[in-house]
């Protein structure tokens, strides 16, 4: 019973992700960013949150389903490399600072260092496909993801606040 | 379970962390955009999946790069380069700002095209 709610909530969890992923890529389309690469990363936050109310595991599975099935919906196999190495060395990075979080730090400051993760592996990745010359983004892009990252944790502390006072049972 | 019991305010140590890596990011952008991409380029050089073109940077042109499933067109105009059209879905491309300097980059993930300037004294081989 334990183990069915789980697989539900990691279902529920995945396709609120790829519905995130949706919408951010029609607001994308609507609103152009001239800097390429730039994204809110809204399905982010349902990694932080998997991470903070689910197992470890949880969220590895949510961003290796979530990149890979949002690369065959709306992307291709080089925006896939993109988001799975960012993604890998996001979550790697949120996992081993939510601890931070009992030592007078917020999700805000969780969110930040997975945003910096993110664009190490983007950047990995970038290198890895394009050679050096792809540098020439990473130091804007590097600047955005503070600033994304920073919204994102601000949001992930006010969920963290509604679900304190639901009194949510989680794993 | 790794739920945090207490409700999560930004606190002041949080703040630090995020002026600290402002400054750094700061610092990073303002270091390396002061310092590199200052050379005006003179060459246009595009790399698909199969080949790389060059063209000059000095000619006005609108030239059409065709790779497999792949088509995107660049305008050359006034010593800059831009995207001004192409059939991926992002379109980050065509809504990158035009580049002219040396080592800057206009890149299409989706069709794995880079565009990029570069400096050398003439083109290895004109595509007309």
């Amino acid at each position: 019973m334990r183990r069915s709610s789980s697989l539900a909530r990691l279902a529920a969890l995945l396709c609120l992700c790829l519905g995130i992923s949706a919408l951010e890529n029609l607001l994308l389309s609507a609103v152009p960013i001239p800097v390429p690469g730039v994204k809110l990363g809204l399905s982010n936050l349902v990694i932080l949150f998997s991470l903070t109310y689910e197992k470890p595991s949880a969220a590895w599975i949510l961003m290796l389903s979530r990149c890979t099935i949002s690369a065959l919906l709306f992307g291709n196999v080089s925006t896939l490399w993109f988001s799975l190495l960012g993604g890998v060395c996001s979550v790697l990075v949120m996992q081993a600072s939510i601890p931070l979080t009992r030592h007078g730090f917020s999700y805000f400051s969780v969110s930040i260092i997975g945003s910096i993760g993110f664009q190490i592996g983007q950047g990995i990745a970038a290198v890895l496909l394009y050679g050096f010359a792809i540098l020439y983004w990473i130091p804007l892009l590097f600047l955005c993801g503070i600033f994304t990252g920073a919204l994102l944790g601000i949001c992930m502390n006010l969920m963290d606040r509604r679900f304190a006072k639901l009194k949510v049972k989680t794993e | 379970m790794n739920k945090c019991s207490n409700s999560k305010m930004i606190t002041a140590k949080d703040l630090a962390v995020f002026f600290v890596a402002l400054v750094l990011a700061a610092v990073f952008c303002v270091g390396v955009y002061s310092t590199a991409f200052q050379t005006n380029g003179n060459t246009v050089i595009v790399t698909t999946q199969n080949e790389t073109l060059s063209f000059p940077l000095n000619e006005n042109r609108t030239q059409t790069i065709e790779d497999g499933d792949s088509a995107l067109e660049i305008q050359i105009e006034n010593g800059e380069v831009r995207v001004s059209s192409s059939n991926c879905r992002g379109q980050d491309c065509v809504h990158s700002p035009a580049i002219s300097r040396a080592g800057q980059v206009i890149l299409c993930a989706p069709q794995r095209i880079l565009i990029t300037i570069s400096s050398t004294s003439a083109p290895d081989a004109v595509v007309s």
